[in-house]
């Protein structure tokens, strides 16, 4: 280690880190451009069968150019939107309100696993006969997939709580609210989180099979639709836009607020320090 | 810490309201040049798109009023709504309108 490197604070450090890990991602991006694009001439198939980066490029600037994706993707947002924070409110409610009787955790933990198996593009077809198509039968499909991993993971952090400070609490003689709010919401806070970002990356699925069977825009629908009439590229714009649109949410969201919640009662480590 | 959220929150207002302002600034341009000019009650247009439209397009025509035929670019629609012309005329992807006497 040199002498510069000795002197750098360990902010400049953690700089540095993230600028080379960003660098390397944005290296292994265009590596795989390259042997995508590469590959082209040696596969020979059509580009609706096998479209190049730069098809899809051009797909992408078309679809802007006739308006498409602005409106696809704000109708896409504006259901994963309303979706998500749904289905975490509710999950977080249903997860509290039974972890903090045994008694129906008990009973309620066979259903709730059974209903957790059973994937939501089983319901989507349910729903339509029973909403129609459209923005109701979206929502409940969105609903659905976040419900199920905040609500149990929620139960799990409400369950494993550490006892002796309820008791302790209890003791000096705290109320039932005051016994949530600073030993068992506190507790339950890395099991919640963890069960909203496997919540809202799971969202993005039930968003795509939802817009596929019951919308006519969206990501989802562009996906399909480019399949349907053999524009390949289009469907791989599609493709591409989930996982940004992903990782955005995640960057710009999900981990400011892990690391303003989770972190900040220390009862787990920043994912990069791992 | 929940600053970036924040801010991201705020630069992605800004873009959607800049977004708005725009759309809203170059509907009423395209609906200026209306001879004659935009009427009170329904009324028959010809739409003209930057290119020939797709079903996207023409989902979005039929959502405002009966649409008559489609000539290459051109969108002929009968019994539009003033407030229904408006919000094509703000889609960027609309050339210009005109006023259509209809069939």
């Amino acid at each position: 280690m040199n002498e510069s490197a000795v002197l750098r604070s360990p902010h400049a450090w953690a700089l540095s880190r993230k600028r080379a890990r960003a660098l390397k991602g944005a290296l292994g991006v265009l590596l795989l451009l390259f042997l995508w694009q590469a590959s082209v001439p040696m596969v020979g198939l059509e580009p609706y069968f096998y479209p190049a980066p730069v098809d899809v490029a051009r797909a992408f600037v078309d679809l802007c150019a006739k308006g498409i994706l602005p409106v696809y993707i704000a109708d896409s947002i504006g259901r994963y939107a309303v979706g998500v924070p749904l289905g975490a409110v509710l999950g977080i409610v249903a997860g509290v309100l039974i972890g903090l009787n045994r008694t129906i955790a008990e009973a309620l933990s066979p259903l709730l696993r059974f209903l957790f198996a059973i994937v939501e593009v089983a319901w989507i077809p349910i729903f339509v006969i029973w909403f129609g198509y459209g923005f109701t039968t979206i929502l409940l499909a969105l609903v659905y997939v976040v419900f199920f991993p905040v609500l149990y993971n929620t139960l799990l952090g409400v369950r494993t709580a550490p006892q002796i400070l309820v008791n302790a609490l209890r003791s000096l003689g705290a109320s039932r609210w005051q016994v949530l709010t600073l030993v068992i919401l506190p507790a339950s806070l890395p099991g919640i989180i963890t069960g909203l970002r496997v919540g809202a990356g799971f969202a993005f699925r039930g968003l795509v099979f939802a817009e596929i069977i019951a919308a006519k825009t969206g990501i989802g629908y562009l996906i399909f639709e480019g399949a349907q009439t053999q524009q390949t590229a289009r469907t791989i714009v599609g493709m591409i836009l989930m996982g940004l649109m992903w990782l955005t949410i995640d960057q710009f969201y999900l981990r400011p607020i892990e690391r303003a919640t989770v972190q900040r009662w220390g009862l787990t480590v920043e994912a990069e320090q791992r | 810490m929940l600053r970036v959220p924040l801010y991201f929150s705020l630069v992605l207002l800004v873009v959607v309201g800049v977004y708005a302002g725009a759309r809203e600034l170059d509907g009423r341009a395209k609906l200026r040049v209306l001879d004659p000019p935009l009427a009170q009650a329904s009324a028959h247009y010809v739409v003209h798109l930057k290119f020939p439209p797709e079903r996207f397009h023409l989902t979005r025509m039929q959502d405002s009023g009966r649409l008559i035929e489609v000539r290459n670019t051109a969108v002929y629609m009968m019994d539009v709504s003033p407030a229904a012309i408006s919000g094509i005329a703000r889609e960027y992807w609309v050339q210009s309108i005109e006023r259509w006497p209809g069939r």
